[in-house]
């Protein structure tokens, strides 16, 4: 009875914890190139139930049984956003499996944010002043126009080349972790030359979170934490009968 | 307490946030050389989880919310209205006027409609914009018109042609080049109201404007997208209303938890 009790408890726990991730998602549903997120639960290891004291042979083992649910891992799903035309040179999108390198202090990160900006000395950056990379490190484009092509290589108007994208891809995108200010960090070596995804100047990618898809999740997940209480509440009543009026004389 | 209702209320603040800035454009759309702003956004914090049993390279970064990323101007040049009138100026390509306020303090706009105002304690005219500032010429001083002005003509690179009687019936000219200046990231520039600009260390140092012309007689119009701001502000209200639903959802999850022993 008890047992139950607690995991019940732990089912309300790890509903919580779909609820901020849910919560997130909604949040950043207007955040570009922001990727959702998705909480994977699994149940406590399963353990025997076996009978003591019993002398019979043939019914020691009850069977399997687990003492509740815990939350396994959060899954990033990197489905492309949509794409929205702003028309603005500095808002770059990927098309494809591929990520924009940016370089802070604490070394070389991903970013799938379609908004940069150009500092005061003529570099590409990102709105946290992060530069973004190319083949051959800062991308130094100057005061006018510029234009890039769907491969990366960047052109200044007077046709001179610039340098190309530094777009990179993982082999495994769950190497990616997630740090804030829409940068991934992933462990060193894992980034590899991406050929072919393409670049879209003047675009910027959505997030990929579907609304009603995350109203479902958070009605699902309302209920299901409703029932966890119920479920908590009634086990609770049982024991208090069981303390209570057991043994009662009315 | 439960993050889940601070995580909702970082999406309601964000997206209040870009409810004002599109109604400062869409309040805007018919202001002279209005520049429309664009607000991002963009992932808060993460923090590392540790499932009980799941092993260290599982994957349990816990977000929190969504921070603005910047509020960028659009400086894509407005479309060209003809006014006619002979103090209207268009500037076609990067660049801004300099001006000067009351208190002596550099600024700059694109707003093109001067006037001739008398200057005080004389009988000349100076040319001003429609705050009462200053326009100044390429060497940062203030535009005196000469007395009896009969036309202001102007050339393409900013001059202005001045034309007055002289007397003896020959008409006398007087040129005067406007000062007109570009940044290295226009971005950068800190908007001071009234359609005025300053420069930051974002925007740099001011730098001649190269391949600006100006035209006499139009004005600039403001570069909202009305479509895209209405489009915009339906999706940052609907965003709203989800974080709020959000937020009394994971409140109403709140008070189960408390009800949980009555």
């Amino acid at each position: 009875m008890i047992r139950g009790q607690y995991a019940a408890g732990t089912g309300m726990m790890t509903q919580r914890r779909k609820m901020e991730v849910i919560t997130n998602n909604i949040v950043n549903a207007e955040t570009t190139g922001y990727k959702k997120e998705m909480l994977v639960s699994q149940s406590f290891d399963d353990v025997m139930l076996r009978k003591i004291n019993d002398t019979g042979e043939r019914s020691r083992e009850i069977g399997p049984y687990n003492f509740g649910v815990q939350s396994d891992q959060i899954y990033l799903s990197f489905d492309s956003g949509s794409f929205e035309e702003s028309g603005v040179q500095t808002d770059l999108a990927i098309v494809g499996d591929a990520f924009f390198a940016v370089q802070t202090p604490n070394g070389e990160r991903y970013t799938r944010s379609s908004t940069f900006t150009v500092d005061s000395e003529g570099y590409l950056i990102n709105p946290d002043g992060y530069y973004l990379l190319g083949q051959n490190g800062l991308l130094l484009v100057g005061t006018g126009k510029f234009s890039i092509d769907e491969k990366g290589t960047i052109a200044l108007e007077d046709g001179t080349v610039v340098d190309t994208l530094r777009l990179v891809s993982f082999e495994d995108n769950s190497v990616l972790r997630k740090q804030g200010d829409s940068l991934y960090q992933a462990p060193e070596g894992t980034a590899l030359q991406n050929d072919d995804a393409l670049l879209k100047q003047g675009f910027i990618e959505n997030s990929n979170v579907e609304i009603a898809r995350e109203m479902v999740d958070m009605i699902t997940v309302y209920r299901c934490y409703e029932a966890n209480q119920k479920i908590l509440t009634m086990i609770d009543e049982i024991a208090g009968k069981a303390v209570n009026e057991i043994g009662g004389l009315r | 307490m439960y993050e889940a209702i601070y995580m909702a209320a970082t999406g309601l603040t964000n997206q209040q946030r870009r409810l004002d800035t599109i109604a400062d454009n869409i309040s805007n759309v018919n202001t002279t050389a209005f520049k429309s702003s664009r607000l991002d956004f963009k992932t808060a914090l993460y923090t590392a989880g540790v499932g009980p049993t799941s092993s260290p390279d599982g994957n349990l970064q816990k977000g929190h919310g969504v921070m603005t990323s910047a509020i960028n101007k659009n400086y894509a040049s407005g479309t060209l209205q003809v006014t006619e009138n002979e103090l209207d100026f268009f500037l076609d390509g990067e660049g801004f006027f300099e001006i000067q306020d009351s208190s002596g303090k550099l600024k700059y706009t694109r707003a093109g409609n001067f006037y001739a105002s008398n200057l005080p304690g004389g009988d000349n005219l100076v040319l001003v914009n429609s705050n009462g500032n200053y326009v100044l010429d390429e060497n940062g001083q203030q535009i005196i018109f000469p007395a009896n002005v009969t036309s202001v003509t102007c050339e393409q690179d900013g001059t202005l042609v001045m034309n007055y009687p002289e007397g003896d019936g020959e008409d006398g000219e007087f040129r005067v080049k406007l000062g007109i200046y570009a940044f290295p990231n226009q971005t950068g520039l800190s908007a001071a109201g009234k359609s005025n600009y300053e420069p930051t260390v974002a925007s740099g140092e001011k730098i001649a404007a190269g391949g600006c012309t100006l035209v006499q007689g139009a004005l600039e119009s403001s570069n909202v997208d009305f479509a895209n701001e209405m489009t915009r502000m339906i999706r940052s209200q609907r965003a709203f209303s989800l974080a709020s639903r959000a937020l009394t959802t994971a409140d109403d999850m709140e008070g189960i938890a408390n009800n949980l022993r009555r």
